[in-house]
């Protein structure tokens, strides 16, 4: 039972992995597998096969919108998490220990709470009577509360917030990987502190950026939560269609259809993710 | 690049001092490195020689003192503006970029036109013999490849101070001795004023015009290799650098030399006796070297041979004295001196002309 | 030293304190205050909605205003008093939570052991496998989840819930026992066997203590994501046992119930506290890079 790998050796120790491999053969293989099959039903009563559900999807301007809003929200939440995370994670590499608890703190703790609960965080911020219409009118800067929650903006800002830290751990990973001393070499030839940023560390920074990347893509797209009550009914997303679909309009074969299109959607975007990082690492190392 | 276009300016430490909140880590440092001059900072871990080097980068502001570089003082100019170049001891070089790319970096940092830049790399490249490796990145060439390529980085940007931190430490031994002789002949050649740390005293004592030994943040000593090997001013240095062996005694003048009369028995005649040189209790140090042994009997201390050992070309013996401590005393193998056993009695004397310093004894 | 004063008055007389260039201090300046700005505005972002909602839950207002118009602890009452079926939602979140972190824990401690150092390609492709549910989007696994359990006639049940919940939360043990793993050294264990220890004495003995930080912080991190689920709880909670998250979904969606806001509140403080305690018995923080 020893965990050492010697070749051929451990039959008795694949063993282990056996019950996992079975749970997860039942409860993901094959649901995921039943996922296809049913999408390839042609009709909601589910009586005959046929590529219905995806010529339907596919053929529909509303519904190829829904992907590509989907998506949409992804980049666009991905930027906006880069732009934030990565200031984060430079404070962070060079704060003090004391300091760097704290913000340890500050990032992991929404990890551990439900979307739920912070998406609902918003709602508050965001609604008629949330702090930013209150303060605004209390400025005198506008004369009614604006509609601020339904917007497309506050949805990215909120589920751009809500991933943040998924960006900021691996960027953290990352920086501070990086040997200090590149810095201080880059600073002491004579390179200004923007440069030192651009050329060297922001390019060794790259495969915490592209872990990152990747994690609030995928968690972005498929934040449902947040898209239903920052975003409303008024921008329908992939997330919510599967689940109308689904619940409400029991239509099986087509709400399948439309999960399946977002795992390959997403999985095109973590392999292509996954692919420019291969390149990017043959860099990195010294 | 000219030798006379950018020889060196001198580096002075004036006062210098640096606390971690309660703890000293460089106390009260005065030194003078001449323009061109190589200065090693020799001493243990933790004796402050890597922090005195980054105050004079500049990636560490001291919290007392002052540090001139030239004619002016240079404490409120951050790294890039005070003029030097550091090599790291991990060389730091860029890994996303290739050689090339590395030794070009400050050049492009400062806004040189490229073909300009071009023409500097590869004179820097052929300096260091690299040339064939321009397109390899770090991670394909060997440790002293990375330290050439490191240097040739520093250097085309023509610092005036280059600043050195053990940049051989990760180099297996016979590599090291190429590229100290390698990294001399640069530096002689192009003048440029150079402050090497060291915890290797052979490097040092090899490499440096002159040495800084320091110890728990002070300089115990600044003077040329010879005097600090024949004339340690403190009891540090003489145990640090080569072995001494310590003879406690009194000293007493004695015409135009002096006389140490040994605890152990018998005595020495000295020439000279410094740092200490009034009557008293006194401790003697004198290199292995430097002692030689004849009949027993005479006024030498009276010592036994209890073992002998050779080592390369020298015989080393190890003797014992009448109070039961040991000296070691090292002879040509193939010297004029004849060989002694194991188990004779032999006197000791200093030989002709052989330097020894006497200390204040070791207060208890 | 006598040295470097006679030295000195051979060098031309300079204490000209050089100053640094403008442009080199407007550099240093200006980076320093954008990274300072942009890192703040984060910490801000980060902090801000939690604060808010701490605040709203102390409200004495019928509403989701702020600044709240007058603090009182009602909300808090009447979570405690008239809200059992939140009461009950949470139960159940904790049951499933706990009862899927369980098993989780032993299957991926068991897959990890088995794993972990082998170099094999299709090792690497069957821990790639396991650990799909963390980059995938776990909504499709609800709905397969769902359409499964309806196909295979067992309809939805607590059981089924746990199963769903077991699957995803497997991924984050298994990645963090499996690092501490590989971050073992092999030669203890080759030490042990070699003194003779079998290999149930060498697990128990050598093997368990030393992953046992990186199990119990994939088995936290695992824990709180059960219990916060939305994606796989959205399908497979039928109408009389939902999972919390879902059932604050509803009341948030339909009325803004403040009751939502105390919830949170209760949320926060229970995730912040059993934090702390895992970060010191565990060091999670480590565990989730």
């Amino acid at each position: 039972m020893s965990g050492a790998a010697v070749p051929g050796q451990r039959r008795g120790g694949l063993l282990l992995a056996l019950p996992l491999g079975i749970f997860f053969a039942v409860f993901v293989v094959v649901p995921l597998l039943l996922l296809v099959a049913v999408s390839l039903y042609a009709d909601a009563d589910m009586t005959r096969f046929g590529f219905d559900q995806y010529l339907r999807f596919f053929g529909d301007d509303f519904n190829r919108g829904v992907l590509l809003q989907t998506l949409w929200l992804g980049v666009k939440v991905t930027a906006l998490s880069l732009v934030l995370g990565f200031p984060l994670a430079y404070a962070y590499m060079l704060a003090p220990p004391r300091w760097q608890s704290i913000l340890m703190l500050l990032i992991v703790l929404p990890l551990l709470t439900s979307a739920v609960v912070r998406t609902f965080a918003w709602v508050v911020i965001l609604g008629r009577q949330g702090i930013i219409n209150e303060s605004l009118l209390a400025l005198g800067w506008i004369a009614e509360p604006m509609r601020l929650l339904y917007t497309p903006g506050a949805m990215v800002i909120a589920v751009a917030q809500i991933e943040l830290p998924l960006m900021a751990l691996p960027v953290i990973t990352a920086l501070m990987n990086i040997d200090p001393n590149l810095r201080q070499a880059s600073l002491a030839l004579g390179a200004g502190h923007w440069r030192t940023l651009f050329q060297v560390t922001l390019p060794l920074a790259v495969p915490g950026l592209l872990a990152g990347s990747l994690l609030v893509f995928a968690s972005s797209v498929s934040a449902f939560v947040t898209q239903t009550l920052v975003g409303g009914g008024q921008h329908m997303l992939m997330p919510f269609y599967m689940y109308q679909q689904a619940i409400q309009a029991n239509n099986y074969p087509f709400a399948a259809a439309i999960a399946v299109t977002l795992l390959v959607a997403v999985m095109a975007v973590v392999m292509l993710i996954n692919l420019v990082g291969r390149r990017a690492k043959g860099f990195v190392h010294a | 690049m000219n030798p006379s276009s950018s020889s060196g300016l001198p580096v002075r430490l004036a006062g210098v001092q640096h606390r971690y909140g309660d703890s000293v880590a460089v106390a009260d440092v005065d030194l003078l490195v001449q323009a061109g001059e190589l200065v090693a900072l020799l001493g243990p871990s933790g004796c402050g020689k890597t922090t005195l080097l980054r105050i004079v980068a500049g990636l560490l502001r001291q919290t007392h003192g002052q540090v001139h570089i030239g004619d002016r003082v240079v404490d409120d100019l951050p790294t890039p503006q005070r003029g030097v170049g550091i090599v790291f001891q991990n060389y730091a070089l860029f890994p996303h970029m290739d050689v090339r790319a590395n030794v070009g970096y400050g050049l492009r940092a400062r806004g040189e036109a490229s073909d300009r830049i071009d023409d500097t790399v590869d004179r820097m490249l052929d300096l260091v013999q690299m040339r064939k490796f321009a397109h390899r990145r770090p991670r394909e060439l060997s440790g002293g490849q990375q330290q050439r390529v490191a240097l040739a980085r520093t250097l085309a940007v023509q610092p005036r101070v280059l600043l050195l931190d053990e940049p051989f430490a990760a180099l297996d031994k016979n590599l090291r001795l190429d590229m100290q002789i390698e990294i001399r002949r640069i530096q002689r050649e192009l003048g440029i004023t150079t402050l090497l740390v060291t915890h290797d005293q052979e490097e040092a004592m090899s490499m440096a015009d002159r040495i800084a030994v320091m110890n728990a943040g002070r300089v115990e000593q600044f003077d040329r290799p010879e005097a600090v090997y024949d004339w340690p001013g403190t009891r540090f240095v003489a145990g640090f650098i080569g072995t001494a062996n310590l003879l406690p005694g009194r000293l007493r003048r004695a015409g135009t030399g002096f006389t140490l009369t040994c605890d152990a028995g018998g005595s020495l005649a000295l020439a000279a006796a410094a740092p200490c040189s009034r009557d008293g209790a006194a401790m003697l140090s004198v290199r292995p070297e430097h002692l030689a042994f004849g009949a027993a009997g005479g006024s030498g201390p009276q010592a036994t041979v209890s073992m002998v050992v050779p080592l390369g070309p020298q015989l080393v013996y190890e003797l014992t004295l009448a109070d039961g401590s040991t000296v070691k005393v090292t002879v040509p193998r193939h010297g004029e001196d004849a060989r002694v056993q194991a188990g004779e009695r032999v006197a000791l004397r200093l030989r002709d002309g052989a330097p020894a310093a006497v200390f204040l004894p070791e207060v208890a | 030293m006598p040295e470097a004063s006679a030295l000195a008055a051979a060098l031309p007389a300079g204490n000209i304190r050089a100053r640094e260039s403008v442009r080199s201090a407007w550099e240093r300046r200006s980076f320093g205050a954008a990274m300072k700005l942009l890192a703040g505005l984060s910490a801000l972002l980060l902090l801000a909605p939690t604060v808010v909602v701490l605040i709203t839950s102390f409200t004495s207002g019928f509403s989701l205003k702020f600044p709240p118009p007058g603090y009182s602890t009602r909300w808090y009452q009447a979570l405690w008093n008239d809200s059992p079926e939140l009461i009950d939602a949470l139960l159940l979140s904790l049951k499933v939570a706990a009862i899927a972190c369980s098993v989780s824990t032993v299957l991926a401690l068991a897959a990890a052991m088995a794993l972990a150092r082998r170099r094999e390609a299709w090792a690497r492709a069957i821990e790639a496998l396991f650990l799909s549910p963390l980059m995938l989007p776990t909504l499709a696994l609800g709905l397969a989840l769902l359409m499964l359990f309806n196909l295979a006639g067992t309809g939805l049940s607590f059981w089924t819930l746990v199963a769903g919940h077991v699957a995803i939360t497997a991924p984050y043990v298994f990645r963090t026992t499996a690092a501490s793993l590989v971050q073992m050294d092999p030669a203890l264990l080759e030490s042990a066997r070699s003194l003779g220890a079998g290999p149930l004495f060498a697990f128990r003995t050598v093997t368990l203590p030393l992953v046992f930080r990186g199990l119990a912080a994939g088995a936290f991190i695992g824990f709180m994501y059960s219990f916060d689920n939305v994606a796989v709880s959205l399908f497979l909670s039928d109408a009389r046992s939902e999972a919390l998250p879902i059932r604050m979904w509803h009341i948030i969606e339909s009325n803004l119930d403040v009751r939502a806001a105390a919830l949170s509140g209760v949320l926060i403080a229970g995730t912040l506290v059993l934090m702390l305690v895992m970060e010191r018995v565990a060091g999670i923080s480590r565990h989730l890079k």
